[in-house]
């Protein structure tokens, strides 16, 4: 293997993602193209699941890969997994472009149906890979809430609403968003330490 | 954790969710430096909201975005070979250079390189002429004086470094274009590191007169510009 120049494609695919970003932040380009095919999929799934459209999410997974190829240095290993750390950039760049182009100011005319909107992006089960248990298990813990508690979460993490909007849309007092996206988030918590446990 | 009241816990959630406005976040951020439980409390609702992020349906991914992403990336090495080579045009193999140490040095490179442009076309040691000799010129930026940056073409493309640039860009993107003969060629989008540097590479041969300048495009660029140039440089 070499540290320069591009690497034979088969030892780079054994390699864990921190080894990679290593490899990448001094300039392999090869090592980069595997971490992109490996976290390609969530990465445009959850832009996809933001913006609500495939161009933006297009827009939104390839500004994403190039910032982080320009500023890959940037990586610290001790405060997330490169899978956290990119999709988290996924995540921003996706809000901040739903909320850049207003289209959650013309969603916010019809806030009842969001949820239900989202819920309708999901394909069917039977196509879910195997590689996406974990992802299953988490929208378990999300459908497991209570609808108060699910919509307010989904309408701030997947759409970017702030607490203040989501009061109006849903027409509850500030402190009762604030309460249920609190308890949401507890619960799921508890959802998912318990089946990590049984794991 | 139990003994952080529930008006923070409910302040956290909404920190985690990313519900608070930017005066909120910065509010609580300070809340948070002071309170270690407090501190702890969110780390434990963050890995909750990290589960979140992957909980997405898989989807087909096009194939495009892929082939966009390492094209651009390899744009990125090229430039960085022309930077750090006054005679090269850039390379056009995939290798490697030093990604963590280019931005600290490439505008001194830029300048070794701009320097030995101006030496090579006024003639160098001797006058024997110089086809390989690197055109180069720095951006005027009137309505953005804390911006600099150079461009440096040579061979058949044009390596651009700026910095200085604004970072709160509210979704926009940087675009590139070239004047040539009258006329205005799209070239790349470009973002900027959080220090307001970044650099393009433009994939089109430059002559000398041609103009290169930056607009602020929406996401994905613009077929042609759609504001004012923030900078322009004449090569």
């Amino acid at each position: 293997m070499k540290l320069f120049g591009r690497t034979e494609d088969h030892t780079l695919q054994d390699l864990a993602d921190e080894d990679l970003i290593a490899m990448a932040q001094r300039g392999d380009i090869a090592s980069f193209e595997i971490l992109y095919d490996r976290h390609k999929g969530p990465a445009y799934s959850l832009a996809r699941r933001i913006t609500g459209s495939d161009g933006n999410a297009d827009d939104v997974v390839q500004e994403t890969f190039v910032s982080v190829w320009r500023s890959i240095e940037r990586y610290d290993p001790r405060r997330a997994s490169v899978r956290t750390w990119l999709m988290r950039i996924v995540h921003r760049r996706a809000i901040d472009q739903l909320r850049s182009q207003m289209v959650h100011l013309k969603r916010r005319a019809d806030g009842e149906g969001i949820v239900e909107e989202l819920a309708a992006k999901d394909p069917a089960p039977e196509s879910l890979t195997l590689a996406a248990e974990q992802s299953v298990e988490v929208r378990e813990a999300l459908t497991d809430l209570p609808d108060d508690q699910r919509k307010v979460i989904e309408l701030s993490y997947f759409s970017g609403f702030s607490q203040t909007e989501i009061a109006e849309i849903t027409g509850q007092p500030l402190g009762t968003v604030k309460g249920r996206m609190r308890l949401g988030l507890e619960k799921m918590r508890a959802h998912l330490e318990l089946e990590e446990a049984r794991a | 954790m139990d003994q952080i009241n529930e008006n923070l816990r409910d302040d956290a959630a909404a920190f985690v969710l990313g519900a608070m406005s930017e005066l909120e976040r910065e509010a609580f951020r300070v809340k948070m430096m002071r309170d270690c439980e407090l501190g702890r409390y969110v780390e434990s609702l963050e890995q909750v909201g990290d589960h979140l992020l992957t909980s997405s349906p898989p989807l087909e991914v096009p194939d495009s975005i892929g082939a966009s992403i390492m094209a651009e990336a390899q744009r990125d090495l090229d430039a960085r070979e022309i930077l750090e080579s006054p005679r090269g045009a850039p390379a056009r193999q995939r290798s490697g250079s030093g990604s963590r140490l280019f931005r600290p040095v490439a505008l001194a490179l830029s300048l070794l390189v701009v320097g030995l442009g101006a030496f090579a076309i006024g003639g160098g040691f001797d006058a024997s002429p110089q086809p390989t000799a690197p055109l180069a010129a720095n951006f005027n930026a009137p309505t953005a004086p804390s911006m600099n940056g150079e461009v440096v073409a040579a061979g058949d493309g044009a390596a651009v470094n700026v910095s200085g640039m604004e970072t709160d860009t509210d979704g926009d993107v940087y675009q590139l274009w070239v004047e040539h003969d009258g006329t205005v060629y799209a070239a790349p989008v470009f973002t900027v590191a959080s220090d307001g540097s970044g650099h393009a590479f433009i994939n089109r041969e430059l002559a000398p007169g041609d103009v290169v300048m930056i607009t602020r495009e929406p996401a994905g660029g613009s077929k042609e510009p759609t504001k004012k140039p923030i900078a322009q440089a004449q090569v």
